[in-house]
């Protein structure tokens, strides 16, 4: 096993820094940027900063920037990491190189603790920054490097990863990445209250948004980040990301493992 | 270079007497090139599609073009799966849409990058017969480049080898084999039946006998 | 006159290749439809923790769903054009289909300006609807003053088509230009006033707005339909488009000879 993931690291690693994917990088960071620069200018220079009172009891008693910025900054961890590990299968099925893996014997759980242990190093560039352009705008970051909120962040990308492992079967089965990808990373960037509490939409789409790891771990982000509470006081949402890693874990796995055996008869039948 | 795709850093090219690195879109209408492989088509669009589209590119519209589309796809035997999506095909349905592709211009001078390459014997001795008949019906140049020394000794009138990059023979395939010989000694050679040969002659008689109707040089129609 | 017979058969065959061969499927017309009605729906409810009151222009919910819907439309339309040019350039180098095209005498301004116009009709139609059907409902768009829509899509036609030809262009340089496709999306994004009244802007951004025609398409389309006057006035910018739109039909020609140049001497086209 330990021998899968480090293959597929230095695989992976070898092949990013001979063709660095710098667009989908860059893309990703100019999203984030986007998210946080769009209601900056809101905030500064259209609204002067004239904020509804039913902001300040949704969002914990956040300030705004601080508040935008978390969510835009997770939200770009999110989608990084679900693009990253959701496709790498059908990558491979493109290159032609997905016969081979299906022909080893290497355990499949490490196939992916690989690419997502390559990966996370990038998707934490690509979240740094935002955060860091954030803190430029006017974010409250100090409290971003305590136990707490490094937890929330790693809890916040193992329920990523997991919700990959869909993602990456869902592709493998439409044998598309463009669509899939897009219309789920816009349907979170609207549900998922990441520049504006989700209290604002309406109640279907609220009970909808729960269905994505984002919302709890967003929630849980700004808590320990902006209300400086401790992970033990946000019982609901810390439940909810395991609840929901693990059922996104169930339904990779049990998938991948019906779709494995019906790649193999399509490619070597 | 010879395609006017790239230009050449030094010396000149001329086509009929007209610098064709200045003039490529002079020379553009007039040549055409036909890749092995199985790019160079839209695979979700049909035969037809490719050709409509193809065609325009050239210039050619209407009854004109309607005609010529018709006419290659009897040519390459596609006239059944023309409405057909091309990522449907088989590859030897995809390279004699490439050739049907490279002719819709009409043009006086074609080149050929391994057109049979990966293909199966049967295929490829058709399109052999079909570059042949290019050549020497309908009177168009052709540039053939191909790793197959049958192919070459089948097809060309005469022949140019590279060997990384510089020409170190060329002649008719008579001049070159007499260059050989040369060299050699004089040796008594006993003459067996090919493989290659003998393979053919098996996959036909087996076809004929499963269908007797089809004693045909085109054995390939439709979808297999 | 055969040469522009052939300019217009070529730009005919691009829009019906496009047609074919990307918008096959339903779902294809689902995400084209769908994303930019969410992509609204967020940009409406990063407004709602603010207070409008008093702004010219969107200061109550009609005024400012009027706003964003004319704005979303227009942003549409040149988004799409990003897109088709960054889809262009990866899946026709990948295809060997861009070289092929590139090996024939076509007109290369026809191909690129078919390539755009044939995306923009394939892919707005729906989400202009939707934008129709939203300008409609806020009272924008009435009978008395539905002859101008003619008059906008004409407008929004030629602007897009001409900002999808450069893009196209652009594109041709080389296969990793999709970084382009943020370095000009973005920006647009933000200071065309598509999402923000640009008169709110400080002076740097005001500026910058300047450079995209976006910006005047849509003060001009908000003049017409009387959601927001345009502080320079509807003759500045119309000049200010006709000019953006010169410059960028000179870029585009300047730019395909540059890159069939650049492509004769490496063979650039053929890699992917």
């Amino acid at each position: 096993m330990g021998q899968t993931i480090l293959s597929t690291y230095q695989k992976n690693r070898i092949g990013i820094l001979r063709a660095v994917p710098w667009s989908f990088m860059v893309s990703r960071i100019m999203t984030g940027i986007t998210q946080i620069i769009f209601p900056y200018f809101i905030f500064r220079y259209l609204t002067q900063g004239n904020l509804n009172p039913e902001f300040y009891a949704y969002a914990g008693g956040a300030d705004y920037m601080t508040y935008v910025v978390s969510g835009s900054a997770l939200n770009v961890l999110a989608v990084a990491t679900l693009m990253n590990v959701g496709r790498v299968l059908i990558t491979e099925l493109r290159e032609g190189t997905l016969e081979p893996l299906l022909l080893s014997p290497a355990p499949r759980s490490g196939y992916f603790l690989g690419c997502l242990l390559e990966q996370t190093a990038r998707a934490l560039l690509e979240f740094g920054t935002v955060l860091l352009l954030g803190g430029l705008l006017g974010a409250d970051l100090s409290r971003l490097f305590t136990a707490s909120s490094l937890l929330v962040i790693l809890l916040a990308i193992c329920s990523f990863f997991c919700m990959g492992l869909t993602l990456s079967s869902v592709m493998l089965y439409t044998r598309n990445t463009y669509l899939t990808q897009n219309t789920l990373f816009i349907a979170m960037s609207l549900a998922c209250g990441i520049t504006y509490p989700i209290q604002y939409l309406p109640g279907w789409v609220q009970r909808l948004a729960q269905i994505f790891p984002l919302t709890p771990a967003v929630t849980l982000f700004r808590n320990v980040v902006t209300g400086c509470q401790r992970l033990s006081q946000n019982y609901a949402p810390l439940l909810q990301v395991l609840i929901l890693s693990g059922i996104y874990l169930y339904i990779g796995v049990v998938w991948y493992q019906k779709m494995e055996r019906k790649l193999m008869e399509s490619i070597f039948g | 270079m010879l395609a006017s795709i790239l230009s050449p850093t030094s010396g000149s090219l001329t086509m009929d007497g007209v610098d064709a690195i200045q003039n490529h879109l002079w020379v553009k209408e007039r040549i055409n090139v036909i890749s092995g492989g199985e790019r160079n088509l839209y695979w979700r669009l049909t035969a037809r599609e490719n050709l409509r589209y193809f065609g325009s590119l050239y210039g050619i519209s209407g009854p004109r073009l309607k005609e010529r589309m018709e006419r290659l796809l009897k040519l390459v035997g596609l006239e059944e799966a023309a409405d057909i999506p091309v990522e449907r095909y088989s590859k030897g349905m995809k390279q004699r849409l490439q050739i049907a592709r490279g002719l819709i211009n009409d043009p006086e001078y074609i080149f050929l990058d391994e057109p049979t390459l990966g293909l199966d014997i049967m295929i490829a001795k058709e399109i052999r017969s079909l570059i042949s008949d290019l050549a020497r019906k309908e009177g168009k140049g052709i540039l053939l480049t191909t790793h197959y020394i049958r192919e070459a000794e089948e097809l060309c009138d005469y022949i140019y080898i590279l060997e990384k990059g510089e020409m170190i023979a060329q002649g008719t395939s008579d001049a070159l084999k007499e260059l050989f010989q040369k060299s050699k000694k004089p040796r008594l050679i006993v003459e067996e039946p090919e493989l290659e040969e003998a393979l053919m002659e098996i996959i036909r008689q087996a076809r004929q006998s499963a269908d007797p109707a089809k004693q045909q040089t085109h054995p390939e129609r439709g979808i297999p | 006159m055969n040469d522009i017979k052939n300019f217009v058969l070529i730009i005919k065959a691009e829009i019906q290749k496009q047609q074919q061969y990307d918008y096959h499927s339903p779902f294809v017309y689902f995400s084209l439809l769908i994303w930019p009605i969410l992509g609204f729906f967020e940009v409406y409810y990063t407004y709602q923790p603010f207070s409008l009151t008093g702004y010219p222009g969107i200061s109550n919910n009609r005024e400012f769903l009027a706003f964003l819907g004319s704005g979303f439309m227009a942003y549409t339309c040149f988004w799409s054009m990003v897109q088709n040019a960054w889809s262009m350039s990866s899946q026709e180098r990948s295809g060997g289909t861009l070289e092929i095209a590139y090996l024939s005498p076509a007109n290369r301004l026809a191909l690129t300006y078919g390539k755009a116009l044939g995306a923009l009709l394939q892919e707005v139609w729906m989400f202009c609807c939707f934008c129709v059907f939203l300008l409609f409902c806020t009272g924008t768009l009435r009978p008395a003053n539905l002859f101008l829509m003619p008059l906008i899509f004409l407008l929004l036609i030629l602007s897009s088509t001409l900002w999808g030809g450069m893009l196209n262009a652009i594109f041709l340089f080389s296969r990793d230009s999709s970084i382009v496709m943020d370095v000009f999306d973005t920006p647009m994004t933000l200071f065309s006033g598509a999402r923000i009244p640009v008169p709110c802007f400080p002076r740097w951004a005001r500026v910058l707005s300047l450079c995209f025609p976006l910006t005047y398409c849509l003060n001009l389309i908000r003049f017409l339909l009387h959601i927001q006057e345009s502080e320079n006035g509807w003759q500045k910018d119309l000049a200010g488009l006709a000019l953006c739109l010169g410059i960028m039909a000179a870029l585009t020609f300047i730019f395909l000879r540059k890159a069939e140049r650049r492509s004769r001497e490496t063979g650039e086209l053929q890699f992917y």
